[in-house]
């Protein structure tokens, strides 16, 4: 890659620019400020939205009392199930029970607070959740 | 050559394309030898090509195309003979404290975190990434100043956010490791140290048993790519191209940029070593780079395609090309006669 090559796109996620080794007419690697490329920024995205419109999809169901906010709460933290029951040390069959109303119900709050942490959430914030939505 | 380990470090801020061994290069060098990043990445034999299906990251494949987490960092041990000090936490106040007691002894430390919880890192997308490494050179009070590697500035996070970066769960948990060099030898034999890290990475390139690891791998890639051809499910077809791209491109430097890194090493090691072969191997491998990215683009023009299906042949050839262009540079390697 020359060093007018490296993409300057002004698309970036994160607040920096990102060093690439490029060469210079002598042949020479220099450090190259990259100011983002636009198709990785679209994927990224592209990936976010994806999450959140499972999120949405969720949340109608948590509302219908098809799923519990747990769900909704995974796909808002970027999570896939099996990252969940991986983060916070059940089994995907466990985390799967939790996501039915009825096994969320049952949930104690020391469970439920492993997985307020792991979501980045407030314990309070995922029980009124449901209520909060009707 | 005589390296004297400083006690109290001044820090002084460098910026490089990958974390871990930008963090390595940073700390070594400030703490008193030089040691430029790209000699980290290679001379810990860390480039690689891993494909595996069977490991979800993010629901997609795992793509990585370098070593494992803490292999930099291990690799540049046991090769140049720099002792790290290292270690993993059980008990979080432990560990918070110890850091603590470091920082006030003048002790820059760099931590193995999970990029999601730092404020500062992406804002705007916490997606959990737990194999980020970052550097933290002092402390005021509650907030310590962090140096992160692949940053241009210097910045600031909270204790609280440092304790749950070090303590994220999941892939790749960090446990709190934390890292800095306590030893650094008398001199350091660069020949031998080059030689064997290049011998080790042509050797786990070109392996012949797995499918997953390896050259054999960005066929085994290819060959998938190539049966998504006219699938219906475009959107996943999408995302898997997308998954690719993010991995190669977005998150931690990528393919292309790997190989540019690489590219350097051998530079580097040529003109240090005075062998002209590696510099051919150089250039090579720059071509090699060249070629990831526009396979790269390829999966970026499928994945702005409106169309109904996506024609995925042209990406799989493009991704096949660069595994033959990466197979000469290491069958080039291999054939080097090393006095």
């Amino acid at each position: 890659m020359k060093v007018n090559e490296v993409p300057q796109d002004g698309k970036r996620t994160m607040r920096t620019r990102m060093v690439q080794y490029a060469v210079d007419d002598n042949g020479e690697f220099v450090k190259v400020g990259s100011n983002g490329w636009e198709p990785g920024y679209r994927a990224l995205i592209n990936l976010r939205e994806d999450f959140d419109a499972r999120a949405e999809d969720a949340k109608e169901r948590v509302k219908r009392g098809q799923t519990s906010p747990i769900e909704y709460f995974m796909h808002r933290a970027y999570m896939e199930l099996s990252t969940l029951a991986q983060m916070t040390g059940l089994s995907q069959r466990k985390v799967k029970k939790h996501f039915d109303p009825r096994g969320f119900e049952q949930l104690d709050d020391a469970t439920l607070q492993t997985y307020a942490t792991v979501l980045l959430v407030d314990l309070d914030t995922i029980k009124n959740f449901k209520k909060g939505l009707l | 050559m005589n390296h004297k380990l400083q006690q109290n470090v001044e820090w002084t801020h460098y910026q490089g394309g990958h974390c871990e061994s930008a963090g390595v290069s940073s700390l070594v060098t400030n703490y008193g030898l030089d040691l430029s990043e790209p000699m980290a990445f290679g001379v810990s034999n860390s480039i690689m090509f891993i494909y595996f299906p069977f490991v979800k990251v993010w629901g997609m494949p795992l793509i990585s195309y370098r070593m494992m987490p803490r292999s930099i960092i291990n690799g540049v041990q046991k090769n140049l003979g720099i002792r790290f000090f290292t270690r993993t936490y059980k008990d979080q106040d432990v560990a918070m404290k110890e850091l603590d007691d470091l920082l006030d002894g003048g002790k820059p430390v760099g931590l193995q975190v999970s990029a999601s919880f730092l404020a500062y890192f992406c804002p705007d997308f916490n997606m959990p990434f737990n194999a980020h490494t970052t550097i933290i050179y002092g402390r005021e009070g509650d907030e310590y100043l962090v140096s992160d590697p692949i940053f241009e500035y210097t910045t600031r996070v909270t204790r609280d956010q440092v304790r749950k970066a070090r303590f994220a769960l999941g892939q790749n948990a960090p446990k709190g490791y934390c890292f800095y060099p306590e030893y650094f030898p008398e001199t350091i034999d660069y020949r031998k140290a080059i030689r064997k890290a290049i011998k080790k990475s042509v050797t786990m390139m070109l392996q012949p048993m797995m499918p997953w690891v390896g050259i054999k791998a960005i066929y085994t890639m290819a060959r998938r790519i190539e049966k998504l051809n006219g699938s219906p499910d475009t959107k996943y077809v999408k995302n898997y191209l997308g998954n690719i791209m993010t991995f190669q491109e977005e998150v931690g430097t990528g393919g292309g940029g790997f190989r540019f890194i690489y590219a350097a090493f051998l530079k580097e090691a040529s003109q240090l070593l005075g062998m002209p072969e590696l510099l051919e191997a150089s250039r090579k491998m720059v071509a090699v780079g060249d070629l990831w990215r526009q396979a790269a683009l390829g999966c970026a023009k499928a994945f702005s395609e409106k169309a109904g299906s996506i024609d995925t042949i042209p990406i799989a050839a493009a991704f096949r090309k660069c595994a033959k262009a990466e197979k000469d540079v290491y069958l080039m390697l291999k054939k080097i006669k090393w006095k």
